[in-house]
């Protein structure tokens, strides 16, 4: 299926693979788990392994027209190779080669039309305004119950501008609807075309790869282009001696719509006329700060360039017959640069009179990896194979970046390009950074099979991190595995006919993950500006940790593999155990600490699953195929012990966290709340009026949320009664496919789904307060609770008098939403020509037509359940062609 | 058999390569100092003492904060309906105040950074004490002098408190009020003992001397709970002494009230003589401290585009009590032929911006407004440098913030000594004080006798004309046990009524405040933030202070 973006084709795919398309930017990578969560901050997403580089970021350069697989390992000891980051799984992506014979040209390209999808609903400014106009006069009876409540309306609600604006009186009252998504909206285009060289002889192979590709995003000003080129060769240069490179050069620019110009217009205010006089969206005529005009801030330049070299050289050498020798040396250099101009006359810059603000950020990463592996590998007796292997790895990253920031430009018209026009030193910043850190490996490994009915493995690598210190640095993992064919036993003999094959399999392992900034296990000092002088403070208040170390996952994996009536029906099933330790964590620290956290390894958590998956082909004519796919994961997690036989550890030390915090006993994606699980009516007003203080004293009056006092004591309070709430972990998830094949006709059809997890949303959240007077509000709104409707969920229409305020969804379980989903994220078409229609124009050739996210089946109330915050999730329609000469 | 030769060396080689260089996981910070070097030398300790001032003044940013639920300032109306709450809970000791009000979390982080910093260059340059080098020591004391000083602010707004570990470990539990104190008093004598005289160079502007150290000695002494068994008037009142005989002050402060807050005369000899110590500002971003923000009004932020360009634009969230501004013929405080409420309060607020010749007149225009915003503003944290010299607002003002002032320690020394010497008191508030509040004239003297009630009463009210908005108030009404009784009676949110602006809108909308009758005892004390509870392993819930939980 064409794609510029190899994880979007990997989507619901692989069992125990949950991607989460949480930001549709052009260009933005995307964030993908294996297994569920393994790690808590640092280290969460697997590795990826490029033609044998480890890279940690940057998918997106990869051009998906040059590879030939990608490949995800789980298990310990399938990992165990890639060994020191690949606790969170790996992704083994593996670019195309030459092949011997005739060479071969292909171009593919396609073409890509995004539709922005109108997901949350929001009110017209009619109903806007009759919602703020309930409110206030709801707020209003509440403190003064006896007074009128239709004079109220009429002399002071729309008698007077304290309510409504003069503006939004007009538009709401005409119901003229301001819709702000529509001025920064678009129709997306994207195109792609790649062109590869491929052949080889017996001495040489080659691929060469050139590809570009655009794509226009659906917000106005985004776009990500893409210039790539590979070159991959291998060549035998003695009998002996092979040498070959894997080298590809790739160029991303991405140029985006900033300063949350999106979720502003999402935002935005349906009775605000649209222009552009106004730097500030407005309600009431209130400037929301932060919120800027939207129209405005498509002035901003804002851009970042990637340049990027990947290149992986090896020589394999074999000086004696079943010893080979091999080491190869790769590097990925990548360089970065980012510049962003906020012209004068937009609100982000007039707000603190900056005059024009530039600012420039350049930064270079350069990796370096150095592998040696020497390996003997025989065959016994027939029967007897053997295979082992010693090797080193070493690698070092140098990180270095350079920023500045100017305010003052004389005139907006080279933006950022000459940075010498800010004219305020006062204010102009510069910095700098450079960092490195290192890896070292020693692994050894052996393979043993026996008439391909028993396979083992064992490995043993030791590895060394910079970003421990002294001491600490190396950590010894071992893994183990072994598999056993039941169907080649000649107990099985009688099943042939219908048994192709049976595969056990079992594996243990240790894994280590070290992913953490540079520096935690000390206190590093950088400078602040203390009026003429500098002095020094402790970098992000972070308090070195010198104990700091590897933190470890035990794995444990048994599966099972069949195949069955002539390889119709194959599937797997996988279960997992995980025993996780000494978790790495950026962990808060009290507050009379004097820092806010330290990085530390600060819990232990189990993790354990099943997976299945399986692929039928259903009908084999000889013109008509049809294929089913599928698979299906659940994980589980639990934290089973903290740092220090604490209880719970806090998001960020705030008590009142709903998102991340670490409760002992519970998953690692709880949501933190008070309790509430339906609206106070007439009948409740007894018990509430029963407490004797309810935190920061909200209102509870029939149709407001109505909190539980959980531990009963006749109050609410934050220590008392905010408690577990729920998870975000899904009970299960996975995906399914369809592929019909009539003639030269072939159908897929991609979904997948997840269920179980629950969401939180702010933008949803920000809908529902039931005002109408800081933002716009859900169409869920128009059910609201009222004493004739006192039948429904949605709270009353209420803003408070006098700084009263209430229970919302921000801060109680009533935000939970269920974040379940069935998403069609694909439906193609495609044609092969026949090869007779082509004669001697092309070897092959295939057209395709696709829709990707065609829909979704979600009660899921905020834009999407996937994310879309950011950036809305598109609906898009491709065309494509395929063509070999 | 050549070749293989070469074969295995090359192995063995390679295989070995990644260990023969045993330095390759040792990779120090290459931008960024080292925690191991930062104690190293002078340079660096100098650096992470700038820093610990940059912290230190950073804790007294907030000022608003720590410093609301008093009877001299009220919370202004927007801030008070704001829906968070948290500062309408530190005004009027509602439910708002909990241990989940952000703001009481905010002081007490940034003063436990301080405390915790400073912890750890004290540890560091105790070690070298001995050597006796004149700048290591005064870096210890400049470290001592500010743990001293957010422990004890901590120890008036909290009650007992967490001491930092060192020669002693306290074990991170809240430690009973009199070993706090015994622990402020031997930083601050250390200080005192370590720390220059005060001297005009601008290099050292901002820097604690000696004097600081004295002034607070006698303030702990003055202001320590009496169940600390830590209060003494005669030891205050020989450390209030001190400060007053320095001769860099001249025996009087500044001559003129007004210099004191013209930000032209920051560290300037005129104002310096006042002051004992100034958080150090300087106008226009970056080094400005945002504090007229805070005290400025509303639209007249809103009449300049861009907004808040005039010196006295805001955000209205403390504005002088009725009692503040009033004279005391309309029930105030304030005497004719005191100029001292002209220069610390705004009445008009209409500006002329000369660069442009605009003169903009503010008004109610929707945005904002509660009705208060007219009402006189505080006015000493203005800073028209911001504007005049680098065109910009209020936000990016940087007036000194005095801390401890000159006035303040005669005040605070004729109270301790009252009771011994009432003539000497009074004719020290007179000669330092009233004279220069009525611009030389002795029109302003107190008769030489009165009663230890007319005293108290006529020195609480001019302490707050002397020194209203520079953060006393709550800890005076503290120590003398005045809160209650002065708040119900004069700050607005607990007297209610119907409150009309002054300035009169065109469509004059009365707010009604209904009454806060009450101020529940235990309330005086804050609530130690849920956080401390709850993350230090050391505490639990039940640590709270008394009534928040039960």
């Amino acid at each position: 299926m064409p794609t510029t973006d190899l994880i979007t084709a990997m989507q619901g795919k692989i069992p125990g693979l949950n991607i989460q398309r949480n930001d549709a930017t052009p260009g933005a990578d995307v964030s993908i788990k294996v297994r569920g969560t393994n790690s808590i901050s640092y280290g969460t997403s697997p590795v990826y392994v490029i033609d044998g580089i480890v890279a940690e970021e940057g998918l997106r350069l990869i051009n998906p027209d040059d590879i030939a697989s990608i490949e995800v390992l789980k298990d310990a000891s399938s990992t165990a190779l890639y060994g020191s980051k690949a606790s969170n799984g790996v992704v083994v992506i593996t670019t195309k080669r030459g092949k011997k014979g005739q060479g071969k040209i292909n171009y593919s390209g396609f073409v890509t039309f995004n539709k922005y999808q109108d997901r949350l609903k929001t009110l017209n400014a009619l109903e806007t305004f009759n919602l703020r106009r309930d409110a206030y006069a709801n707020g209003y009876m509440d403190v003064n119950p006896d007074a009128d409540r239709a004079a109220y309306i009429r002399d002071y609600i729309l008698g007077t501008n304290e309510v409504f604006s003069a503006e939004e009186m007009e538009n709401g009252l005409n119901n003229n609807t301001s819709n702000w998504i529509d001025e920064i909206i678009r129709t997306g285009v994207e195109h792609n075309h790649s062109l590869s060289f491929a052949g080889g002889t017996d001495m040489i192979t080659y691929y060469l790869g050139a590809t570009y590709s655009n794509n226009e995003g659906i917000l106005q000003n985004s776009s990500y282009e893409r210039f790539s080129g590979r070159v991959n060769l291998d060549i035998q240069v003695k009998p002996w001696l092979k040498v070959g490179t894997n080298t590809s050069i790739l160029r991303g620019i991405k140029n985006r719509l900033d300063d949350n110009a999106y979720e502003t217009a999402l935002l935005g205010n349906p009775m605000q006329t649209k222009d552009t006089d106004r730097l500030y969206m407005e309600f009431h005529n209130v400037a929301q700060m932060g919120m800027y005009n939207p129209i405005l801030t498509k002035d901003m330049d804002s851009r970042e360039i990637h340049d990027r070299v990947l290149t992986a050289n090896y020589l394999e050498a074999n000086p004696y017959p079943n010893l080979y020798i091999r080491t190869s040396l790769s590097a990925d250099i990548y360089n970065k640069h980012d510049a962003k101009y906020t012209p004068s006359h937009i609100g982000q810059s007039v707000r603190d009179n900056h005059q024009g603000i530039g600012w420039h950020w350049r930064g270079q990463t350069t990796y370096y990896q150095w592998d040696t592996s020497v390996s003997y590998e025989k065959t016994f007796a027939q029967k007897h194979r053997l295979f082992a292997l010693v090797s080193t790895s070493a690698s070092k990253t140098k990180t270095n970046n350079i920023s500045m920031t100017g305010y003052g430009f004389p005139t907006d018209a080279l933006g950022y390009h000459n940075m010498g026009m800010a004219a305020n030193k006062n204010k102009n910043s510069m910095n700098s950074e450079y960092k490195t850190n290192t890896l070292s490996s020693y692994i050894a490994r052996a393979n043993y099979s026996y008439d391909n009915r028993y396979l083992l493995t064992a490995t043993i690598r030791r590895d060394g991190s910079s970003k421990f210190a002294a001491g600490n640095h190396w950590g010894t993992f071992p893994s183990f595995s072994a598999a056993w064919t039941l169907s080649e036993e000649s107990f099985m003999e009688q099943t042939h006919s219908w048994l192709d094959m049976l595969k056990l399999r079992i594996g243990y392992g240790l894994l280590g993950n070290q992913n953490i900034p540079e520096y935690a296990y000390m206190i590093t000092y950088v400078p602040t500006t203390v009026n003429e002088s500098i002095g020094f403070e402790a970098d992000d208040n972070k308090l070195g940790n010198p104990d700091v170390t590897w933190e470890k996952q035990k794995q444990f994996n048994i599966g099972l593999d069949a195949a069955l009536f002539n390889d119709r029906l194959s599937f797997s099933i996988d279960m997992f155990w995980m025993k996780n330790t000494d978790l790495l964590m950026k962990m808060s620290l009290w507050p009379s600490s004097g820092y806010s956290y330290q990085i530390a390894n600060v819990a232990d958590m189990e993790n354990k699953g099943v997976e299945f998956s399986f692929n039928a082909l259903l009908i084999n004519h000889h013109d008509f195929k049809w294929r089913v796919s599928g698979n299906i994961a659940h994980d589980k997690n639990k934290i089973t012990k903290l740092y220090g036989d604490l209880d719970v550890l806090w998001n960020g030390g705030n008590v009142t966290s709903r998102e991340d915090n670490l409760f002992v006993g519970e998953s690692l994606n709880t949501l933190y709340a008070f309790k509430a699980d339906r609206l106070a009516q007439r009948s409740d007003m007894a018990l509430v009026n029963s407490w004797t203080s309810i935190y920061n004293d909200y209102v509870v009056n029939p149709g407001d949320i109505l909190p539980v006092d959980v531990n009963g004591d006749g109050k609410i309070t934050a220590e008392d009664d905010m408690t577990i709430v729920g998870k975000k972990d899904p009970k299960f998830y996975g995906g399914f496919s369809t592929n019909l094949g009539y003639k030269n006709f072939t159908l897929d059809a991609v979904f997948n789904y997840s269920y179980g997890a629950k969401r939180v949303d702010w933008v949803w959240e920000r809908t529902m307060d039931g005002t109408a007077t800081y933002g716009p509000a859900h169409e869920d709104m128009l059910n609201r609770w009222t004493p004739e409707n006192t039948n429904t969920d949605v709270p009353r229409a209420y803003r408070g008098d006098s700084g009263k305020n209430r229970f919302g969804y921000g801060n109680t379980s009533y935000g939970l939403l269920d974040a379940s989903y069935l998403r069609c994220s694909a439906l193609a078409l495609s044609y092969n020509f026949p090869k007779n229609t082509l004669g001697k124009v092309a070897e092959s050739m295939s057209l395709m037509a696709s829709v990707n996210n065609l829909f979704i089946i979600t009660d899921y109330k905020g834009y999407d359940p996937e994310g879309g915050q950011k950036y809305p999730l598109t609906r898009s329609f491709t065309l494509g062609l395929n063509v070999t000469f | 058999m050549k070749r293989d030769n070469v074969y295995i060396i090359y192995l063995v080689i390679t295989l070995l390569l990644p260990t023969a260089c045993s330095d390759f996981l040792n990779q120090e910070p290459e931008s960024k100092i080292p925690g191991g070097a930062i104690f190293s030398d002078p340079e660096t300790i100098n650096g992470y003492i700038l820093g610990l001032y940059n912290m230190f003044r950073g804790a007294h940013q907030g000022r608003t904060d720590m410093y609301l639920g008093t009877d001299e300032a009220v919370l202004g109306g927007i801030q008070y309906i704001d829906g968070n709450g948290f500062r309408r809970g530190l005004e009027t000791y509602s439910n708002n105040l909990n241990s989940t009000n952000d703001k009481i979390r905010e002081i007490w982080e940034r003063h436990y950074k301080v405390i915790a910093r400073s912890t750890a260059a004290i540890e560091e340059l105790k070690l070298v004490e001995v050597l006796g080098d004149v700048e290591l020591n005064r870096f210890l004391g400049e470290a001592c002098l500010m743990r001293a000083t957010c422990l004890w602010e901590m120890a008036m707004l909290f009650g007992p408190i967490i001491l930092p570990d060192g020669e002693v470990e306290y074990g991170g539990v809240r430690q009973p009020l009199d070993v706090v104190y015994k622990f402020i008093e031997d930083d601050l004598l250390i200080a005192r003992k370590y720390l220059p005289a005060p001297t005009h160079s601008l290099n050292d502007a901002g820097r604690a001397t000696n004097a600081f150290a004295n002034a607070l000695l006698g303030k702990i002494y003055m202001y320590a709970p009496e169940a600390s068994g830590f209060r003494d008037y005669t030891k205050a009142a020989d450390y209030f002494k001190d400060v007053i005989d320095e001769p860099y002050y001249g025996g009087t402060g500044a001559d003129n009230y007004a210099d004191i807050f013209d930000t032209y005369k920051n560290n300037t000899p005129e104002s310096n003589k006042e002051i004992v110590y100034a958080f150090q500002y300087r106008a226009g971003s970056p080094y400005n401290n945002a504090v007229e923000w805070e005290f400025g009004s509303r639209p007249v932020a809103d009449m300049t585009a861009p907004e808040g360009l005039c010196p006295w634009a805001g955000f209205d969230a403390m504005l002088p009590s009725v009692y503040c501004y009033s004279m005391v013929e309309d029930g105030g405080v304030w005497e004719p032929g005191d100029i001292r409420r002209d220069i610390s309060l705004r009445f008009e607020f209409d500006w002329y911006d000369e660069k442009n010749d605009i003169h903009y007149i503010p008004e109610f225009a929707g945005s904002y407004v509660w009705g208060d915003e007219f009402e006189p503003h505080v006015k000493k944290y203005e800073d028209p440098r911001a504007w005049d010299l680098y065109e910009q607002g209020s936000y990016n003002g940087g007036p000194n913030i005095p801390y401890i002032r000159f006035s303040d320690v005669v005040l605070c020394y004729a109270e301790c000594i009252f009771d011994t010497n009432p003539s000497e008191a009074i004719y020290l508030i007179n000669s330092v004080v009233r004279k220069r509040a009525f611009a030389g004239s002795t029109a302003g003297y107190w008769p030489t006798a009165m009663s230890k009630s007319e005293f108290m009463e006529k020195l609480m009210d001019e302490r707050m004309r002397e020194l209203r908005f520079e953060g006393w108030r709550k800890f005076d009404l503290l120590r003398t046990g005045l809160l209650k009784e002065y708040v119900l009676k004069r700050n607005r949110w607990f007297v209610g009524g119907v409150f009309h602006n002054t300035a009169g809108f065109e469509d004059p909308k009365p707010v009604t405040i209904t009454p806060i009758t009450s101020i529940d005892d235990y309330k005086l004390l804050w609530p130690i933030p849920l956080t401390e509870l709850r993350q230090n392993q050391n505490l639990t819930d039940s640590d709270q202070n008394p009534g928040y939980t039960d």
